[in-house]
């Protein structure tokens, strides 16, 4: 690939992106000790100062059953 | 015949293992630029010291403990950059969909678990048609990881390195089919944008080079436990914890009139520091500490430019912790 390609390529990539501002997926974390329950935006403001302070994400294929 | 180093065959883990001595189930294969093959080292120590023999030397040797750990140095592709902090840090959440997964990602809270995610490591080199190496090692840790920018032309300006650590449990051969070579996306350091206690180091030309650093200061001497399991009659780690970790942030920028880094330094103003690159929209990484402060604002200078190198001091902040990450790329179920 030259470096046209590759530009060209990059260009093609961000004209796919969605429009932002859409809505954003929710993800389900828990804590393992507390087994409280926390469902919120995935972005990072929302995410991080939960993690921080241990919770976990909890798979998909885990029922959301405070205390599992 | 012999064998090239070319031929390498690298294969990390691609999900967390269940526990330290369960292989991984999948494997992602990356190329690395560092020519440093694994050694699977068997440990003996022998009773030279000992007395009572008559004499200073030794008269037998006796197996100790599997001794394993490597570095892997790579261009800053976004797949590895987003494997090799989800790992290093060990607190992930995987959120988003196909083309672009999302991965928040936390150091681990000691309150909740001292073990970062465990993978396996699996290296083949084949040779006159069989293999020369084909081991996996099983039960890895990231012990430090290092991504360092610089300016210049090339996938050189933007590198990760990896420093891991094995459990020593070994499996050869590996009986691991490797997939083909991963696709990777380049972060060059042209696409960056860095922030540091509210300077823009990009807008105003200034940034030269710097690194990101995160050291975990694994526990290895407290992996060998009684019961920690042995093999071949050498002692196998059962656990590798988190020691004191250390957060590392420097940069070094052209030094102008109006640089303010010297006046924050001596103010002890902290603030944000928040670097990113990318590929494009779908492949990135953004590295952020919420409280940064300068230890040290050091003169220097590049290409006979003044610049100055400041070393930051990453603090605790309440809601965003010492350092997080967002990595975005193509792959599913990194460390999960």
């Amino acid at each position: 690939m030259d470096f046209k390609q590759e530009v060209n390529g990059v260009d093609a990539a961000k004209a796919e992106q969605p429009a932002s501002g859409s809505a954003a997926a929710k993800v389900r974390l828990r804590h393992p000790h507390t087994g409280d329950i926390q469902e919120v935006d995935a972005t990072p403001d929302k995410l991080v100062p939960l993690m921080v302070q241990g919770y976990q994400q909890i798979p998909p294929e885990i029922p959301a059953t405070k205390g599992v | 015949m012999a064998a090239r180093v070319q031929q390498l065959v690298l294969g990390l883990g691609l999900g967390e293992q269940t526990n330290i001595a369960t292989a991984s189930a999948a494997f992602l294969r990356f190329k690395k630029i560092d020519m440093a093959l694994t050694t699977p080292k068997p440990v003996f120590e022998n009773d030279a010291a000992e007395i009572g023999k008559g004499h200073e030397f030794a008269t037998a040797t006796f197996p100790s403990h599997y001794d394993v750990a490597n570095r892997i140095e790579k261009y800053a592709s976004a797949e590895f950059v987003a494997w090799a902090l989800a790992f290093g840090l060990g607190n992930v959440v995987q959120s988003g969909s196909s083309p672009n997964y999302t991965y928040t990602i936390t150091p681990i809270d000691p309150g909740t678990s001292l073990e970062l995610p465990y993978f396996s490591v699996v290296e083949q080199v084949p040779e006159g048609g069989g293999a020369a190496i084909d081991n996996m090692h099983i039960g890895c840790a990231i012990e430090d990881f290092t991504y360092a920018f610089t300016y210049g032309p090339g996938r050189a300006s933007s590198k990760l390195t990896v420093n891991w650590v094995g459990s020593g449990k070994l499996t050869t051969p590996s009986g691991v089919t490797v997939p083909a070579l991963t696709t990777e996306s380049n972060m060059l350091a042209a696409s960056m944008a860095l922030t540091v206690n509210g300077i823009d180091l990009v807008a105003t030309k200034r940034i030269l080079s710097g690194s990101i650093g995160w050291k975990n200061n694994l526990l290895l001497n407290a992996g060998f436990y009684p019961g920690s399991g042995l093999q071949s009659g050498l002692q196998l780690r059962g656990r590798m914890e988190i020691g004191a970790r250390v957060p590392s942030f420097q940069f070094t920028a052209r030094l102008l009139a109006t640089s303010t880094e010297a006046a924050l330094l001596l103010a002890q103003t902290a603030g944000s520091a928040v670097l990113s690159v990318q590929y494009d929209a779908n492949h990135s990484a953004a590295f952020t500490f919420p409280q940064l402060a300068f230890q040290m604002v050091e003169n220097t200078e590049a290409d006979g430019i003044v610049a100055i190198t400041v070393t930051g001091t990453p603090e605790y902040a309440t809601s965003g912790g010492v350092f997080s990450a967002v990595c975005k790329c193509g792959i599913t179920g990194i460390a999960g």
